[in-house]
């Protein structure tokens, strides 16, 4: 009998070691588990949340404006709140490293299928009516700490020089119109000569302005028709059609 | 018992039989011993080793999967108990993350040669393995000495099975190298 057996087999015969039970592996599992899918749907609440905020204030709409406002998006992208993330993951990868023995994927692995699953499942969660229902009952029942959320001023409103806002036209002059905010406040956009040549928009459309502040007033550089934004129209409708039921 | 797979015998155990793990250690011993010595020169730690991968397996046994096999299960313990020491010792690299990982090869798997040693691979390997990241040492280990399979060593290491063919190819390349650098000297 070699020395390692030799003294494994004493060991055991004196319950110097033992086996941990099969109950507290079951117990971490399923805590394990538990956590991930809490995790996960929190994540995915939030990012879904975020998303709905971006598309309300426009944000979502910037590729409607060209290069110049894919790249005024990207600069509006908050890179703290994903660098945050990956050092959350990281940091938990690193204790799991750090502790457990066996089988378990590797922190890439993790990462990019948290990430991926968050996006996917949150724009999935865009497309209902969740959000709107949710902002809604909060402001009708008071619930102060939810439809604050919703209607709190964006940290990213301003990009740049530029601000994107998003509303529905309440009314029209020769060279202003007013249109209703998300947070249903009224924003009066002054229009440059450009857009009065191209027609300014009708009352009741969806539309996303590019322009920045000046004092109080907003002046427009571009006025898009958030309907013409790829699944805007569709998203729009749905939800229109399930708030209606 | 000669009969039994690993994966019974730890069924038994479990059970209470515990006398039978010394079957498990006789069967596995000098196979870790050989393994860790790929990495270590010291004796007294490569058994220290040894007798630690035993007793986590021993500790832990209730969590083995008996769908899985026993046999990656307990060189994963070793290559971790390995790695841990190795970076407590800290003059071996062990990287976090690794490009490999993420994006392995697509045709790795078929590019790989034959899991035997052949003459010139053996004689590469005998004289410049210590020479090579420890990435790439422990594939070839894996697969030339211990002779697990892609999938085993996969699950060993953590690692796509793709990764493992990249690694292995990139390892021999390594050897390769460093056999060309001394013939120059």
């Amino acid at each position: 009998m070699t020395d390692i057996k030799t003294n494994i087999l004493q060991f055991v015969e004196k319950n110097k070691i033992s086996m941990i039970p099969r109950w507290k592996f079951i117990l971490y599992s399923l805590l394990g588990m538990t956590l991930t899918v809490l995790a996960f749907v929190v994540l995915t609440f939030f990012g879904s949340m975020i998303i709905f905020i971006l598309s309300k204030y426009g944000f979502i709409y910037l590729p409607l404006f060209g290069l110049g406002g894919i790249m005024h998006g990207i600069r509006a992208v908050p890179f703290v709140l994903f660098i945050l993330t990956v050092v959350l993951i990281v940091i938990v990868e690193i204790l799991v490293h750090k502790y457990a023995f066996s089988f378990r994927k590797p922190v890439i692995t993790t990462l990019l299928t948290l990430t991926l699953s968050a996006i996917v499942f949150s724009s999935l969660l865009t497309l209902t009516p969740i959000h709107s229902q949710l902002r809604n009952y909060a402001r009708m029942h008071s619930v102060d700490f939810i439809s604050r959320e919703y209607d709190r001023p964006l940290p990213i409103k301003e990009i740049g020089s530029m601000t994107v806002l998003r509303g529905t036209i309440v009314s029209t002059t020769t060279d202003e119109v007013t249109i209703k905010l998300f947070d249903e406040t009224t924003q009066i956009v002054y229009a440059s000569t450009s857009i009065k040549d191209n027609n300014l928009p009708d009352i009741e459309e969806d539309v996303v302005v590019l322009g920045h502040m000046v004092d109080d007033k907003f002046e427009a550089i571009k006025i898009r028709d958030a309907d013409n934004f790829p699944f805007g129209e569709y998203m729009e409708k749905r939800h229109g059609r399930m708030m209606s039921r | 018992m000669d009969t039994q797979s690993d994966e019974q015998i730890v069924l038994l155990i479990r059970k209470g039989d515990k006398e039978l793990f010394g079957v498990l250690i006789d069967k596995y011993e000098a196979k870790l011993t050989r393994y860790i010595k790929r990495f270590l020169q010291n004796e007294e730690d490569i058994t220290d080793i040894v007798q630690n991968v035993f007793i986590k397996v021993f500790v832990n046994l209730q969590s083995f999967d008996v769908d899985r096999t026993f046999n990656s299960w307990i060189y994963r313990i070793a290559h971790n108990e390995t790695v841990t020491y190795l970076k407590k010792r800290g003059n071996e690299k062990v990287s976090f993350l690794d490009f490999d990982t993420v994006f392995p090869h697509p045709f790795a798997k078929e590019t790989a040669d034959k899991g035997t040693l052949d003459k010139e691979l053996e004689d590469l390997m005998t004289s410049s393995l210590s020479l090579i990241p420890l990435k790439y040492k422990e594939v070839l280990v894996l697969y030339y000495y211990e002779e697990l399979s892609y999938q085993e060593i996969a699950d060993v290491l953590h690692i796509p099975i793709a990764t493992v063919g990249v690694r292995l190819r990139r390892g021999r390349e390594q050897l390769e190298k460093h056999i060309k650098k001394e013939d120059h000297i």
